[in-house]
């Protein structure tokens, strides 16, 4: 049972206070790996899940889109149990024990396009930090700033013509890695 | 429409830097073009996933929580004496202490069968390096490009202490041109040279005609009028003192006057500036490659170094190239 207050979770959440995330986790992760790793899962599938639920939380949390009708630990672990069912699904993995009397419910199938949406970035700015630096930051200036592409090659110190081919192969090698990502095709399904 | 003006354009798009009727059209074209609109969502997503900070922050958050926890229930265990049998990592799952060992025993066996196998320590004969087959085969007595002394070691600049006006003489072009492979090395750096130079010789100044220009502006304004040997006159200086932007600018107008050497000097002095090193490393393989056709050592290992990085800025120009060579 939750300690707090739907409220405190969710204002908290959305605000990103250390104490309320500590207390997510304190109170609510221990309850959802024991139903991940009593489902084919480890520790870390169930920090993974556990994750991408509380960020695509954060996500309707920040847009005023997130509505609690129940408990927050009971919403927060049926999000949890959700997308744990829908990862094994996708791996099209034949779970050793099913139990008979799971249903999870469908109160929360609202939070199917956050949490995709969640694990799509995820990928991505994973891939993204493998790039070299100045790959990254090519992209960056390009994408995050108004900075045209003359005031990003001097920044960098490099030609006009040579800034525009560098940012062409450094996207084109981020898009590579994000395709060759199984998890990529897994999400494409 | 080339692969790079096109995510040019879907960023254009996603930015709302196109006017009304390009936008229009370009979402007309989205429409019937389900591989088009996939790639604008694929960017879509990518130019979000990298920029949402406050997500990224979380994320950072949630892991060292996690990492906190994590630790803090090993120390408490710990603690309180538990056993590895009766160890918990949290929430129920108990590790086998008969899992442990068989581990701990299955790596012991391996550690045994990588030591009678393997034996470290007895010196490895060293293995021959491949050649790739699309290149041609390597001088064994070739020099590499990044070589002290072949970079100390450079062709005389034909303007060095010269006070006459540059007269192009064309050395390079009478010397790979004597055979029909050299003619055909020479007219594939040439086609090469015009497609990749063609973006930067358009952002050049030009129809300036403000007295008060310097010496590198007007070389500038010289190379966007075609008067390439009006810019090496120009920057008919001591290369030592020379920016890399001119040498750079001077590299191009020798190319054009076909003063192939020259070209290469110069492309080959700005190897190793950070802002201009791939661009000299293709331009100085164009240069080598008009001079003296692809059985250069040089040529050999530019071609090399280009291949092997696929972000390398001028990797897919050398794509399109090699197979040319190839076929000679």
């Amino acid at each position: 049972m939750a300690k707090h207050p739907n409220e405190w979770y969710a204002e908290g959440l959305r605000s990103q206070t250390p104490e309320v995330l500590r207390s997510i986790f304190d109170e609510f992760l221990p309850m959802v790996v024991g139903f991940v790793c009593n489902n084919s899962g480890t520790r870390e599938d169930a920090r993974d899940v556990f994750m991408d639920a509380v960020e695509a939380l954060f996500r309707k949390a920040k847009t005023g889109e997130l509505v609690v009708t129940s408990a927050f630990s009971t919403f927060l672990i049926e999000i949890c149990k959700r997308h744990w069912l829908k990862k094994l699904r996708r791996k099209k993995f034949d779970a050793e024990v099913t139990p008979d009397e799971l249903v999870v419910s469908n109160t929360v199938g609202d939070m199917d396009i956050p949490l995709e949406m969640t694990e799509r970035y995820k990928l991505m700015s994973e891939k993204f930090a493998l790039l070299q630096k100045d790959c990254q930051m090519v992209l960056s200036l390009s994408w995050h700033t108004e900075m045209g592409m003359e005031d990003i090659a001097e920044q960098m110190g490099w030609t006009y013509g040579y800034a525009r081919k560098r940012k062409h192969a450094c996207k084109e090698h981020l898009i590579t890695l994000v395709k060759n990502d199984q998890r990529y095709q897994e999400l494409r399904a | 429409m080339k692969e790079l003006e096109l995510h040019e354009k879907i960023e254009a798009y996603l930015k709302n830097r196109l006017s009304p009727e390009e936008r229009a059209a370009f979402e007309a074209e989205m429409n019937a073009n389900p591989e088009l609109a996939t790639t604008v969502a694929l960017h879509r997503d990518l130019m979000a996933a990298t920029g949402e900070k406050d997500v990224l922050d979380l994320r950072r958050q949630m892991e060292e929580i996690y990492r906190e926890q994590t630790a803090e229930d090993i120390e408490g265990r710990k603690k309180t004496g538990a056993t590895v049998r009766e160890m918990s990592l949290g929430g129920g799952m108990s590790v086998s202490f008969r899992r442990i060992v068989m581990a701990a025993a299955a790596a012991v066996l391996l550690g045994i069968v990588a030591v009678t196998v393997w034996k470290p320590w007895q010196q490895l004969p060293e293995a021959p390096i491949a050649q790739p087959d699309i290149l041609p085969s390597v001088d064994s007595a070739s020099t590499n490009v990044q070589d002290e002394n072949r970079v100390a070691d450079l062709p005389p600049s034909p303007t060095k202490g010269n006070k006459k006006p540059y007269q192009p003489q064309f050395p390079s072009k009478k010397q790979n041109s004597t055979s029909a492979s050299g003619s055909r090395y020479l007219a594939m750096a040439e086609e090469a040279y015009q497609k990749s130079s063609e973006e930067w010789a358009g952002t050049l100044k030009s129809g300036v005609t403000d007295g008060t220009l310097s010496t590198e502006e007007k070389a500038q304004q010289g190379f966007a009028q075609k008067d390439y040997a009006a810019v090496v006159n120009l920057l008919s200086t001591d290369s030592d003192t020379l920016s890399p932007v001119s040498t750079y600018l001077r590299g191009h107008a020798y190319f054009r006057l076909e003063d192939y050497a020259a070209a290469a000097a110069d492309f080959r002095k700005l190897l190793r500036d950070n802002g201009y090193s791939a661009d000299a490393e293709w331009y100085l393989l164009l240069s080598l490659l008009a001079e003296k056709g692809a059985d250069d050592p040089e040529v050999k290992q530019l071609l090399k170094q280009i291949r092997k990085s696929d972000e390398h800025p001028y990797h897919s120009d050398l794509q399109r190239l090699l197979p040319k060579i190839r076929s000679r």
